[in-house]
């Protein structure tokens, strides 16, 4: 009797425990794309024409790479696959929950109008943006917006989001030519560059008369030229300061044809695309003239023939005709925790010899040493900077080498000075 | 006593009581008057609030079932007790309890179900029920899986009598009047019987702005003519007008303070008045033949029957102007929450101004004496174009059928119970306008499709005949059709009866025909609303067998089982039966197939039934309407091939402790779920192809396999004590109720809702997944019940009263019903913007009625 009615019930328990509630799967479309977004683009000549209605059964499909939960991008969803980028426009006013960044979608454009953004100023001057899904007429400058009820009819989620496309890295304003050409609407970061504007007071959203959207410059710190990044009014980054220094900025290129300004522009989806680069930082220097460093734990490692030697203002060796191999090794260096490493040092080869002879090499077991990518050049006193891995100089056993190694009569080398520095782009 | 302590190791915490009516029935023949009186007056009076807690969007009106003089231990002791929570038997829907009336199935051929109160009132001559329970075999039909009743309404039956009922309460009514007059057999064989009955007086003391009033009358005369023949003409009515409550959300309960916010009503003139009012007039007429051969080898009786009328519903209509429902979304503080300050003072106002909380009547006025002038097609201008009014919904019936049944004695053993049954029904529905509020005329357009289809403007209309007509109080608009179904079937049941075992096995063949008639050409579906829908018929038919092991005389094994089919209800047959004539995709006969297994216990010390139970559902159907934030429109949710599960234990033990005390358990412990992932086909009621996939239905699954079917708390339990001494009757119960769920939104269910959360690797996502999907289960309850009765005999004439305070501890967190919106937030995934609503059952009420009978 008492089995009977343990059994009843752990019987009703595990009965009861088995029925767990069924999961929705998500969703997937039924169908599959036919057209790239590239292919989809020629059907329309960007410019002051007419839209173009596509007619046919088109489907394409790309991964989302805008966001408009922080005001940026409202009512503009940028798609990108591996040919190109595009923008629809959409009356969903909050669409950063249905499609994130990095949902695939399939967008069936047939009754849709391919177009672009087009302005024509008071004296004129028309400008011109790129590729736009849109329905058919012209607001604010662009398509329709496609309507709620008929976004139902076109825009088709798939999958679980993937992680959105790698950006393409930008340094230069060269860059875009030759690595975006005419793709764009598509994710991108420049890099090495900073706000023109900033002066740890101006904010992103300066007031400029009515406007709802206004310009920031971003140069390049090599000086090859600006991108503007548009700012609007309503995002949630506005009133921040811009950042002073060097940034690298993660956002959606786009043109704005209108000569004499710039033609290319980026959308700053967040705050966090801005990222703010720290600045450079000597974590060692080794100024010849004032220091030993053999005093300071460096040591000459003799293998044959001459060996490192200081004189005030520099080491050297100086092989004199003799079969000669010797390293000028550093104490371990302890760099954790700094990103960008690079070694930086003046030296002297006069003329002759060859790369084998003049090394510069690392270790981090002591026993083992790699070279660093060092081509010495000869003739007048001559910086060096070689970077350095971050894993590598994160190492606390990491040492660093000057080696030469000769068996001929070899000119002289002489180091004058040796600097260690992070955050060096 | 080891089958006892089996049973009591699985119910350690049910509790139960009962009238005990088995023995002491015997004894006390004329007190089962004030016992019945308590139980029947007791139980309608929690009907009618059912009843006037109907609303539309949420779940289905529970019917509490009637007490009936069952002997079955568990029925007998539970269907009282557990009708507060809307207890259903096994979970099932009343559709599946078939109620008859001198043998004629009164269950509505739209719904299925029985209305109780089409005989409302009428306490004194509707009862006494021959009551089957669940799927044993019954007499009178073939009878479903959650049983049957029959009301044996014969003049004849009643005997020689003048009583009279008051009663008093605070729950539907505050007073009732009932009187009865019954003949008996008289001379010439006539019997006449009539009763008569009023309700009235606002006491819903929990639900402001409800109102009830009632009558009822029924009279009933048989003539037998011979020893093998008889006819009774019965008939009746029970006209009513109630003021209903709406269900709502728990943050308005929390505003106003009160679980019983009633946001249908608002003042007026100085009265509340309530924006709806249900007004029923569905008289019955059954003209019943009884034949029994001289021989009294058989008895065949067959009732010619109508039943007629009107049942109609006002509400709030509104054109291009803000909702007027005061717990609608927007016109609560919610909906400002991002905003600290709008989100204070609309708060502030729901504290304080109770035009915030109530319909504001005076300003839908306004507006519709200040409204923009109409300008039509031909430029004429008319003024005070109705923005706000006030509707009526009719549905207008019209039914006739028949039933017969035989008893035959074959042999001692063998008893045969056949039948047929025919009905026919035609039900008119329409609406109509009801109160202009001011306005000087509306237009009937549909706001929901206005600029849905710029392209074709006639889509707006929901009569192409008559556009641009200026409609006033009484005129006809919106929809205008007819239902038409006919049913007929045969069945036959064998009972064979042996000394230690009973049997019986029968079965039952049918077949069912609906159709539509459009009497509007609606601009959404010009080509397919007026006129005569295709006819579909549904083949219906059944098989039923049981067997009980008498091992003793006092120890029974009985197992039963079931396998019906039957036609969807017409209702879930049609996509969108007010504006068009086609029927759902994939429309099939549903199916039922159940078992149980039952043992019995009878001794003089002790009572007891305890039962497994299993039934599983297949191919049933439900269509919902909602408006479809992701499509942004009108929507119609064809769900087809649905399966449920239910299964369970019940328990039912009367245990005697004295010649005066009984103790009484009973309980259940149900698990009721749906058991695979139907298909739902959504359309757009604007005709709009939402998907742009060539054809209007858009096709998902549900996936809700396994989660609960809700309507019914699955574990109800009631622990009581019984007294009864002297024609003294007490009995005082401790209810508890658990596993009560909400009714879940099929569209949360939907790969469209979860859209792309990837709920197995980003925690948010799954948590957010969790709070759209999740069904929410509420928190259960306890209830205590006490009622007292007596009766003294004083010569010819029997006085009694009946009291019953239900709910002695004033409990006011039992949920009786709870809902999901279907009305889904697509855009941001927030469930609290369209959140549950709820039903709560009463506080501390009370019934007192007042016997006085002579004969």
């Amino acid at each position: 009797m008492k089995k009977t009615s343990i059994f009843l019930i752990i019987t009703g328990i595990i009965f009861t425990a088995c029925f767990k509630p069924e999961v929705a799967p998500p969703l997937e479309f039924n169908g599959e794309a036919n057209m790239t977004i590239a292919e989809l683009q020629e059907l329309h000549t960007l410019g002051g024409g007419d839209p173009t209605l596509i007619d046919t059964n088109a489907i394409i499909t790309g991964l989302v790479i805008s966001t408009d939960q922080f005001g940026s991008s409202y009512k503009e969803l940028y798609i990108q696959d591996e040919t190109g980028g595009i923008c629809l426009r959409v009356a969903n006013t909050a669409y950063f929950n249905k499609y994130r960044i990095g949902q695939r979608i399939f967008v069936k454009a047939k009754d849709l109008y391919l177009g672009n953004y087009i302005s024509v100023s008071a004296s004129g001057l028309a400008r011109y943006g790129f590729y736009q899904l849109g329905l058919f007429g012209n607001t604010e400058g662009g398509l329709e917006f496609i309507s709620t009820n008929a976004e139902g009819r076109h825009i088709f989620r798939s999958g679980i989001p993937e992680a959105p496309p790698m950006p393409k890295i930008i340094t230069s304003t060269t860059d875009i030519d030759e690595k975006i050409g005419g793709d764009y609407h598509t994710l991108v970061r420049l890099e090495n560059c900073y706000f023109v504007s900033a002066n740890g007071t101006r904010k992103y959203f300066e007031p400029s008369g009515s406007l709802t959207t206004i310009s920031q410059d971003v140069g390049f710190n090599n000086g090859t030229g600006t991108v503007q990044a548009r700012i609007s009014k309503y995002c949630t980054f506005a009133n921040d300061i811009l950042p002073k220094g060097t940034v690298n900025i993660t956002g959606i290129l786009s043109m704005y044809v209108s000569p004499p300004y710039s033609p290319h522009q980026l959308i700053i989806c967040s705050i966090n695309d801005v990222v703010v680069l720290p600045p450079e930082k000597i974590l060692q220097n080794i100024d010849m003239n004032t220091t030993n460093p053999f005093n300071t734990g460096w040591t000459n490692e003799p293998v044959t023939g001459a060996n490192w030697t200081y004189t005030q203002g520099n080491v050297s060796v100086r092989p004199d005709g003799q079969e000669t191999e010797c390293r000028f090794v550093s104490p371990k260096l302890n760099f954790s925790g700094e990103k960008n490493v690079v070694i930086s040092f003046n030296y002297r080869l006069p003329n002759g010899g060859t790369t084998n002879n003049a090394q510069v090499k690392y270790t981090i077991d002591g026993t083992k040493w790699d070279p660093l990518q060092f081509s010495p050049q000869t003739g007048a006193t001559t910086e060096a900077v070689l970077k350095l891995d971050d894993n590598i100089a994160a190492n606390p056993n990491l040492q660093i080498a000057f080696q030469y190694k000769t068996t001929e009569i070899f000119p002289i080398w002489i180091i004058n000075r040796i600097t260690f520095k992070a955050n060096v782009l | 006593m080891k089958q006892v302590l089996l049973f009591f190791s699985l119910f350690l915490f049910l509790f139960g009581y009962t009238y005990s009516q088995i023995d002491t029935q015997q004894e006390i023949k004329s007190d089962t008057t004030a016992v019945q009186d308590t139980q029947e007056d007791i139980a309608s009076s929690f009907g009618s609030i059912s009843e006037g807690q109907t609303d539309d969007e949420g779940g289905d009106t529970f019917i509490p079932s009637l007490l009936h003089s069952s002997r079955d231990v568990y029925q007998s002791n539970s269907s009282y007790n557990f009708s507060v929570a809307y207890f259903r038997n096994r979970g099932y829907d009343n559709q599946y309890q078939d109620i008859c009336l001198n043998g004629f199935m009164m269950n509505s051929m739209i719904t299925g179900r029985a209305s109780f109160s089409q005989w409302g009132g009428l306490n004194h001559v509707v009862r006494w029920p021959e009551q089957i329970i669940d799927m044993n075999s019954a007499t009178f039909i073939f009878g479903n899986v959650g049983g049957a009743t029959n009301y044996d309404l014969r003049a004849s039956g009643y005997r020689k009598q003048m009583r009279a009922t008051y009663s008093i309460s605070n729950r539907t009514y505050m007073n009732r009047f009932m009187f009865t007059a019954a003949s008996g057999v008289m001379k010439g064989g006539w019997s006449v019987v009539g009763s008569a009955s009023t309700r009235f007086g606002d006491a819903i003391a929990y639900a402001p702005g409800t109102s009830y009033t009632g009558f009822s009358a029924f009279i009933g005369a048989e003539k037998k003519f011979d020893e093998e023949h008889a006819l009774n003409l019965t008939a009746f009515v029970s006209p009513t007008q109630r003021g209903m409550q709406a269900g709502s959300v728990q943050e308005a309960y929390d505003l106003v303070g009160s679980n019983y916010y009633n946001p249908n009503w608002g003042w007026y003139e100085g009265k509340k008045r309530n924006a709806r009012v249900r007004t029923t007039f569905e008289p019955v007429i059954l003209l019943t033949h009884y034949f029994t051969p001289k021989n009294n080898k058989y008895t065949i009786t067959t009732t010619l029957a109508s039943t007629f009328g009107r049942n109609s519903s006002t509400g709030l209509n509104w054109y291009d102007v803000p909702d007027p429902r005061p717990d609608y979304y927007k016109n609560l503080p919610s909906y400002y929450k991002d905003s600290l300050n709008l989100y204070e003072a609309w708060t502030e106002a729901w504290n304080s101004d109770d035009k915030m909380f109530q319909i504001d009547w005076y300003k839908m006025y306004e507006v519709n004496q200040t409204a923009k002038n109409y300008t039509d097609s031909l430029g004429n201008s008319y003024p005070l174009r109705a923005q706000y009014m006030v509707e009526n919904r009719v549905i207008d019936h019209f039914e006739l059928g028949g039933a017969s049944n035989l008893v035959m004695d074959i042999n001692k053993n063998i008893k045969l119970s056949a039948g047929v049954d025919i009905r026919g029904l035609k039900q008119h529905n329409y609406k109509t306008i009801n109160d202009l509020l001011g306005g000087a005329y509306w237009l009937d357009v549909d706001k929901f499709s206005e600029g849905a289809q710029p392209e074709d403007l006639s889509v707006e209309y929901n009569d192409l005949n008559n556009k641009d007509v200026k409609l006033n109080e009484g005129d006809v608009f919106g929809y205008d059709y007819n239902f038409l179904i006919y049913s007929q079937k045969a069945w036959a049941m064998l009972n064979f009866t042996y000394p230690k075992i009973d049997f019986h096995a029968g079965g039952q063949l049918g077949a069912s025909e609906m159709w539509r008639v459009g009497f509007m050409r609606n601009g959404r579906f010009a080509n397919d609303s007026e006129g005569k829908s295709k006819t579909k018929s549904f083949f219906e038919g059944g098989a039923k067998a049981g067997i009980t092991y008498k091992a003793t005389g006092r120890n029974y094994l009985v197992l039963n089982s079931e396998f019906v089919t039957s036609a969807p209800s017409i209702l879930n047959a049609f996509l969108a039966p007010r504006i068009r004539n086609t029927y759902i995709s994939d429309l099939k006969t549903e199916k039922i197939a159940s078992v149980d297994l039952s043992y019995i216990m009878n001794y003089p010390f002790m009572k007891m039934r305890a039962s497994l139970y299993f039934t599983q559902f297949f191919d049933l159907t439900k269509v919902v309407s909602y408006y479809h934030d992701d499509y942004g429109t009108m929507v119609n949710d064809a769900i087809t091939g649905m399966n449920q599960r239910h299964l369970g234990i019940e328990l039912g033990t009367e245990i005697k402790l004295s010649s005066m005390f009984w103790l009484i358990l009973a309980g259940n412990v149900g698990d009721y779920r749906y058991s695979n992932s139907p298909t739902v086909y959504t359309n757009a009621e604007n005709g709009y192809d939402m998907l742009d996939v060539g054809e209007l239905d858009v096709k998902q699954t549900v996936y809700w396999k396994n989660f609960f079917v809700a309507g019914s708390p699955q574990i109800a339990g009631t622990l009581g004590l019984k007294f009864n001494h002297n024609y003294w009757w007490v009995n005082i119960n401790a209810n508890y109720f658990d596993r009560i769920f909400c009714t879940v939104n099929p569209d949360r269910r939907t790969s469209n809702a979860r859209g792309t959360l990837d709920i197995d690797n980003n925690p948010a996502d799954a948590e957010l997944y969790h709070q759209i999907a999740d069904q929410a289960r509420i928190k259960g309850q306890f209830t205590l019940d006490l009622s007292v009765s007596k009766s003294w005999r004083i010569k010819r004439y029997t006085i009694g009263f009946n009291i019953n305070v239900a709910n002695i501890t004033n409990n006011k967190k039992l949920v009786t019903t709870a809902w999901e919106a279907y009305r889904f937030d697509y855009r941001e995934l927030n469930i609290e913007k369209y959140p549950n609503k709820n039903f709560y059952a009463f506080g501390t009420t009370f019934f007192a009625g007042f016997n006085f009978t002579f004969n």
